[in-house]
């Protein structure tokens, strides 16, 4: 959607109008474009959306403190949140696991479940309805009596499709007020638009092509090969959904509605635990406050603190597998979630330490941090095999392929410009946004600097996009 | 180091600051431009990939043309064409014949569909005020299956293709005028394909060196007169109501727009003419004729027999010794119409029908 001239000719009149109507008919809208966004993309499932937001909203108002039964519709409501995406997500893969065996005892003939769609955004906007159900449940927040503003928040169109995952509190508070133009949100949010296409179109989309040979054929692939693929799918996910964030995000700054910043540079992290803090920021913290609080302080009240390490270690693993189950059926993502489960109680246990930074940094510090950098790197790369393969024997197949020769008597010039030129546009602007630990790090920059940077920017985009984009990788979850 | 490049505070958002920035960014472009065109040159013999394949010296011979107020007489065709006529020959014997001087061009594309001229001849050709237009056709190039294959499709996904082929006339008008001006514009599928690593730089697939500056291309050697060639690509012709269009067409255009244009119909090796039957030709010959426009047809036996099988690449090609000869028997054509000069020896062995 993001890629399309139409679409951005609809901001463009949306926002326009959105400017010069009274603020109270602001809200609707803008749930009236996100409708129109969503049933132009996904034509087939825009009454489950509306469907569940109706849900949400009716059975919020049960789960108040005063509410008679509040317990049991709040697990009635996370039921069917989680039901309806577990039934559109992971339907065909349970039944693809149970048809067969069914057809062994002679009770099913035909597949049960025959080309099941999943619905456009469903991933996205049942978390944020969840969110909102726990928010109440826990007293967070009071239930919405707006259903136009409800409604927005689960639909709100440059976010349906992959997130960011935005949390109801702030969003919904946001729409209690007009929204009044600004220039400075205006060019906030062409910033992050124009930074954002940059990762889109001159990073992620060309990588696209360049990847496809190793994703079909993995036993042709010499080690080489299998690097080169390694070290580009690192990029490509990296830079196409931060792409698809920072897009998200202009557009949401152009409408003056909050939004949590998705990614922060995250393949220049220490830890693991750091990455997680950087990468896919509004899903991690919803399954470190949803999954991984609950269930440590689940587990701390059955256990007590004696065995905080081993309450920590079980929270880390569950929430990283749910993490991982999100993402897609296939134990390929279990696989994925796990590891990183893996990697974050390794850390907690054995190197507690690694994330706090001294008071005083010396040369020792900036060495260690290398170390520990390229270390997490790589283990995030390695679980990335998994996150990509169609299957574990894949997966293995591809760690195979990595170590069957000496690599080095493959790489050619070739090679490297195929692997730097990625990694160089990348550290293009991830690493002044590092130094600044600014986002909007091109206002951060001196004149021409700034010039510069835009124009090798502007550049990039120009040479390097094409007419075909490449499908966000996100918006198949 | 650090504060070198970033500043002690972020810079407060204005329109102002932000028409400074595009300013400063058009300015940039312009710079990278300009180096461009001094840097590229230097690194590689790459002609800039505003084309699928050859000939992009051609084009751009025929815009200099266009630039210096000359009005030249354009060849056009597909790979026949551009491997059948020598501009330089034809200048010359003109000059022999006549003592005049002219300035011809060929602009032919490699697998230039009927459906690629009617974009090319008026949008790219007569804008750029020609003398003559020489189209040189072939049965291949005319049968409807062709219009929309693989070669169509590739040429209309390259920038000139893109240009040409645009209903808007303001977009079309900026995308040439950027291709004929701007290196970033000429070189950026060159630059795209380096970076991507689609291939290195210099390997195209064809010495560039084998088109001359006036969009000839050269080709000294021999294939084997394989008939499949025929057999798969020219034979059994069929003519659609989208071929007879284009031809209608390409005609109207030219008519309205007052330039003299010409269908040059390019010999075929005599062998051919043991796949291709008498009821090809007629249909064939029905849809040249839709164009209204004069016919010279070369395509005769005495003209095959005239070229014999030293000139002939593969059986719908010329090679070099070929085109040396058929250039000079156009370029007597050309002096016989338009300075009334008598055609003498094997060229009379083009019929031509007004």
């Amino acid at each position: 959607m993001f890629v399309s001239f139409e679409f951005w000719l609809f901001v463009v009149v949306v926002l326009t109008l959105y400017y010069l109507v009274p603020g109270k008919w602001q809200n609707l809208l803008l749930l009236v474009a996100s409708y129109a966004i969503y049933f132009y993309l996904e034509p087939g499932f825009v009454l489950l959306l509306a469907a569940m937001t109706l849900f949400n909203f009716w059975i919020a108002r049960r789960i108040t403190p005063s509410s008679p039964q509040r317990r049991r519709h709040f697990w009635a409501a996370v039921i069917v949140n989680v039901g309806v995406l577990a039934f559109f997500k992971y339907a065909l893969g349970i039944s693809t696991l149970i048809t067969p065996i069914l057809n062994r005892l002679g009770m099913a003939n035909e597949p049960l479940i025959v080309n099941l769609l999943l619905p456009l955004g469903l991933s996205f906007y049942s978390f944020r309805a969840l969110s909102y159900i726990f928010d109440i449940y826990s007293r967070q927040i009071e239930p919405e009596s707006n259903l136009i503003d409800f409604g927005l928040y689960i639909a709100f169109f440059p976010q349906i499709v992959s997130g960011p995952i935005v949390r109801p509190q702030p969003f919904i508070t946001a729409l209690k007020n007009r929204r009044k133009f600004s220039q400075e949100h205006i060019i906030d949010g062409l910033t992050f638009i124009f930074m954002g296409f940059f990762y889109k179109v001159a990073i992620a989309d060309p990588l696209f092509a360049a990847l496809q040979p190793s994703a079909t054929n993995i036993a042709a692939l010499s080690s080489a090969d299998a690097w080169s693929a390694l070290i580009l799918y690192t990029v490509r996910i990296y830079a196409d959904f931060a792409g698809y964030s920072l897009l998200a995000i202009g557009v949401s700054v152009w409408f003056r509605l909050p939004i949590v910043e998705n990614f922060r540079q995250p393949y220049f992290s220490r830890t693991i635990g750091i990455f997680w803090d950087r990468w896919h920021i509004s899903l991690s913290t919803w399954i470190r406050d949803y999954t991984f609080y609950p269930i440590s302080r689940f587990l701390l009240r059955r256990w007590g603190n004696n065995r905080a390490k081993a309450i920590q270690v079980i929270a880390l693993l569950v929430s990283m597998t749910i993490s991982g189950i999100w993402h897609g059926t296939g134990w390929t993502f279990v696989i994925w979630g796990l590891l990183h489960g893996i990697y974050l109680s390794t850390e907690r246990i054995f190197f507690p330490r690694l994330r706090i930074k001294p008071k005083k940094v010396t040369w020792l510090f900036w060495l260690k941090g290398a170390v520990s950098l390229a270390v997490t790197l790589v283990a995030v790369s390695a679980a990335w095999v998994f996150f990509r393969a169609t299957s574990i024997h894949d997966a293995f197949l591809f760690f195979q392929r990595l170590f069957s020769s000496n690599p080095f008597n493959d790489i050619t010039t070739l090679w490297w410009i195929k692997v730097l030129v990625p990694i160089g546009l990348l550290l293009l602007i991830d690493l002044p946004q590092v130094l600044t630990d600014n986002p909007l790090v091109l206002w951060r920059l001196r004149p021409i600097w700034r010039i510069i940077m835009c124009t090798v920017l502007l550049l990039g985009i120009f040479i390097l996009g094409s007419q075909t984009h490449a499908p966000f990788i996100y918006s198949g979850f | 180091m650090h504060r070198l490049f970033i500043q002690d505070s972020e810079s407060p958002r204005t329109i102002s600051k932000l028409l400074v920035l595009i300013l400063g960014v058009f300015i940039g472009l312009i710079v990278v431009d300009r180096a461009l065109g001094w840097i590229l040159p230097r690194l590689t013999i790459e002609p800039p990939f505003i084309l699928r394949l050859q000939n992009v010296q051609g084009i751009e011979r025929l815009w200099s043309m266009n630039g210096a107020n000359t009005k030249p007489i354009v060849f056009t065709g597909s790979s026949e064409m551009h491997m059948g006529i020598s501009p330089h020959v034809f200048n010359d014997q003109i000059k022999t014949t006549t003592g005049e001087t002219v300035n011809s061009v060929n602009v032919s594309i490699w697998g230039s569909v009927a459906a690629i001229q009617h974009d090319l001849i008026p949008n790219l050709i007569v804008p750029s005020h020609p003398q003559v237009v020489i189209y040189g056709v072939e049965m291949r190039a005319l049968l409807p299956a062709a219009q929309n294959g693989i070669e169509a499709n590739d040429f209309w996904n390259k920038p000139l293709g893109y240009a040409v082929s645009s209903q808007s006339s303001i977009e079309r008008s900026v995308l040439l005028w950027l291709m004929q001006n701007s290196n970033l514009f000429r070189y950026r599928d060159n630059l795209r394909e380096w970076l991507t690593t689609k291939r290195e730089i210099n390997q195209i697939g064809y010495s560039p060196t084998a088109v001359d500056d006036l969009g000839y291309f050269y080709e000294s050697g021999f294939l084997d007169r394989d008939p499949d060639v025929i057999t798969k690509e020219f034979v059994p012709f069929t003519a659609s109501e989208q071929t007879r269009q284009l031809m209608t067409d390409i005609g109207a255009t030219c008519k309205q727009s007052g330039v003299q244009c010409i269908l040059l119909n390019l010999p075929l090796h005599e062998m051919a003419y043991q796949y291709i039957k008498a009821e090809d030709v007629a249909v064939y010959q029905s849809v040249l004729k839709q164009a209204g426009l004069p016919i010279w047809n070369f395509d005769t036996e005495r003209c095959r027999t005239a070229l014999g099988d030293a000139s002939f690449y593969n059986l719908n090609h010329l090679n070099a010794a070929g085109a040396e000869i058929f250039s000079k028997w156009v370029a007597n054509v050309y002096a016989q119409v338009f300075f009334k000069r008598p055609v003498q020896g094997n060229a009379t062995c083009a019929e031509l029908n007004s």
